[in-house]
């Protein structure tokens, strides 16, 4: 005769804890998921970044006296590329989006500059990455959202708890949202040409 | 149906759709099952029916026939025969499906250097759906329409017509991709290649008894006359085989006793229902399910597609062209169909919701703020467009007899070469599209580019055929990356 209460218990047990196991394993990774998520912006920015010594030349070209902006810009790009932290990089991103507001503001001034076809590439180019800057905290956001949710109902809610996860912040500040629209550049792929003649 | 409204993130949504895939696997194995068995049991049937012959066994007769219900040791041989045949072939699709069809329609793909914005639109929105950026496919068609294809993201497919690049704005692509990337992004795409392997499966007797009744196929080619054969026998076999079968063994025994009467009903009746359901209920069931999933895809497809581009109203307006543009819709090719943003050919089961019904969900998303203004006109630019499209422009192939003369480039760019001016009347033989350009064969049988928008109309009264499009597959020369200016 078997005594089954034993058994019972044993396997009610390890059922609790594969469970907790499989519960554990899904909020690591959606942890894991957002933080990926989160360096993915950070490779945006940093492309971003690496952009401005171009604009800066190509500006520079037109506009060689306004060397103050020039100069707060290269210092604002050399403090997103040494932050280290993320509150160091939102806030370095934040003053890099300032020195190119500034930047644009004297570009507006040099026509020949805006006309420039070097220049209208760059901007292209900085606009796709803003672009790609929105669609990374975008994802960012929908994975904080899913992890969130998570941690904040039921059954997870006590396992995060017990395991310390904690909630993500959404991502929010739209600093830089600013950036691109002060322009008022047709977009330089839409220029067709007026004759047969290429290049005149 | 989802709300719409709530928000599903990827992962969760590829987890939501395994299972549903599993049922869906599940489903259609039950409605195959009697198909398969019904199969095997006739190829079973016909391969001991003939080694019975040449051997020379007597008895045989009794003993072949019953073997689809009964049959007894062959019986398990049959069914293991029959279910490894049928995973061997639908495995096979199901792995080869994408290369398949993308082969079967003639796409060809992007290079990196063609077309820069789609591939801008399609990174980008790649960023936001967490997915590896796919391939890019390119069909020469004039009729706007865009599919996907591969059983993972890994190895995704999205090919999109001609038609579609030039009728659509950045937006309203946007909009179309970012349906086809959702799709991917929910295996989706994975379900309907498999989903048209088994229904392409399940409609296989149906369609070779249509074939044996109409009377073709006979003698067009290995696998009509195939399926002539395998029809008739799909046909014959319960209707005369089993009874004959049937009546041969109560003959040899106690034709009085209690039981028979009852067994031969059943001997009859049960080759009968099989044969209703193989035939007749089967290819319907499996229709049926394939249209009502596929319909519940696209629409989940929308939502997903307005909550990742953010913006409902693009892919309204550009759903509203494509209807607008009926004139113009072209891709006739069946198994891609359901596949396709919007339902190229139409008729039998609808495999997509009406687009209606897509355009006014879309429009719910955004509060109602989308202008039915704005869809109208939406509507009348596609009509307006497909009602003149330029031949040359879509087609991008065949001979083509210049109305105006134009300048022959060595590139792809208005920066190329001038190697030759072309004049009025000059047939060009037009062999692909890159951007602007077509690549052309001139009269003094030279290869060069010239521009789009040419004027030229297509000589159809030319002898000899247009030269195919898949001889010339290799991507443009390399070029600088400039960009035309010619103001400044």
């Amino acid at each position: 005769m078997v005594d089954w209460l034993p058994v019972l218990v044993v396997g009610l047990l390890a059922l609790i804890l594969i469970g907790l196991a499989v519960r554990y394993n899904g909020l690591v990774q959606a942890r894991v998921r957002t933080q990926e998520a989160w360096s993915g912006i950070n490779v945006q920015l940093q492309r971003r970044a690496d952009l401005v010594p171009n604009l800066v030349e190509a500006v520079r070209g037109y506009a060689r006296h306004e060397s103050v902006t020039f100069e707060a810009v290269a210092q604002a790009r050399g403090s997103v590329q040494r932050a280290a932290s993320p509150v160091e990089a939102t806030v370095a991103n934040l003053f890099l989006a300032q020195a190119l507001g500034q930047l644009f503001a004297i570009v507006e001034a040099y026509p020949e500059l805006k006309a420039s076809r070097s220049f209208a590439a760059l901007m292209d180019d900085l606009a796709d990455i803003e672009e790609k800057i929105a669609f990374a905290r975008q994802f960012y956001n929908m994975n904080v959202l899913s992890l969130n949710t998570r941690i904040q109902t039921v059954p997870d809610m006590f396992y995060a708890r017990m395991f310390g996860f904690s909630t993500f912040q959404f991502f929010d500040a739209d600093e830089g949202a600013d950036v691109v629209p002060h322009l008022t550049f047709a977009p330089p792929v839409a220029v067709t040409p007026p004759a047969d003649v290429p290049g005149a | 149906m989802r709300d719409p409204g709530k928000p599903v993130l990827v992962y969760d949504q590829i987890e939501e759709n395994r299972r549903r895939a599993l049922t869906l696997i599940g489903l259609f194995s039950l409605i195959s099952v009697p198909t398969v068995l019904y199969a095997g049991g006739v190829v079973v049937g016909l391969f001991v029916l003939a080694i019975s012959v040449r051997v020379g066994l007597g008895g045989v007769p009794r003993l072949a026939p019953a073997i689809p219900i009964t049959g007894g040791d062959f019986f398990g041989s049959t069914i293991g025969i029959a279910i490894l045949l049928l995973m061997l072939v639908v495995a096979a699709a199901y792995f080869m499906s994408a290369d398949l069809i993308l082969a079967a329609v003639g796409a060809r793909r992007l290079h990196e250097r063609e077309e820069p914005e789609l591939h801008r639109i399609v990174q980008n929105l790649c960023i936001g759906a967490g997915l590896p950026v796919p391939r890019l496919y390119v069909l020469e068609e004039v009729g706007p329409n865009a599919f996907a294809l591969g059983n993972d993201p890994a190895s995704a497919v999205v090919i999109v017509t001609r038609g579609l690049l030039e009728l659509l704005d950045r937006d309203e692509l946007m909009g179309v991709i970012a349906h086809e990337l959702s799709h991917i992004g929910n295996r989706d795409t994975a379900a309907t290649s498999l989903l048209i392997v088994l229904t392409g499966l399940l409609e296989f007797p149906r369609n070779a008894v249509i074939s044996l009744i109409k009377g073709e196929g006979a003698s067009e080619s290995v696998i009509n006359a195939s399926s002539y054969v395998y029809a008739g026998f799909v046909l014959f076999w319960p209707l005369i085989g089993v009874p004959m079968s049937k009546l041969l063994d109560t003959l040899g025994r106690d034709a009085n006793r209690a039981g028979t009467s009852v067994f031969g009903v059943l001997w009859i009746a049960i080759p009968v229902a099989s044969l209703l359901h193989v035939v007749f209920i089967a290819p319907l069931l499996a229709d049926l399910a394939r249209a009502a999933l596929s319909r519940e895809y696209e629409s989940r497809a929308d939502a997903d597609a307005a909550l990742l581009t953010r913006n409902p109203q693009g892919l309204a307006e550009a759903l509203a062209k494509i209807s607008g543009a009926t004139e113009a819709r072209s891709l006739t090719t069946t198994p891609v169909s359901q596949l396709c943003i919007v339902d190229p050919v139409g008729g039998g089961f609808e495999t997509h919701p009406p687009i209606e019904h897509r355009i006014a969900t879309l429009s719910a998303m955004t509060g109602g703020s989308i202008m039915p203004s704005a869809l109208e006109q939406a509507e009348s630019e596609g009509a307006e467009w497909a009602s003149d499209v330029p031949a040359s422009a879509v087609v991008a192939k065949g001979a083509f007899r210049l109305e105006a003369s134009c300048t022959l480039f060595d590139t792809p760019t208005y920066a190329g070469l001038q190697i030759d001016e072309l004049q009025v009347d000059d047939v060009v033989v037009l062999v692909e599209r890159y951007d602007d350009f077509f690549r052309v064969i001139t009269p003094r049988d030279t290869f060069g580019y010239i521009r789009v928008s040419t004027p030229m109309k297509m000589a159809a009264d030319l002898p000899g055929t247009p030269l195919s499009t898949k001889l010339w597959v290799e991507p443009p020369p390399e070029v600088p990356k400039r960009r035309p200016d010619f103001f400044g």
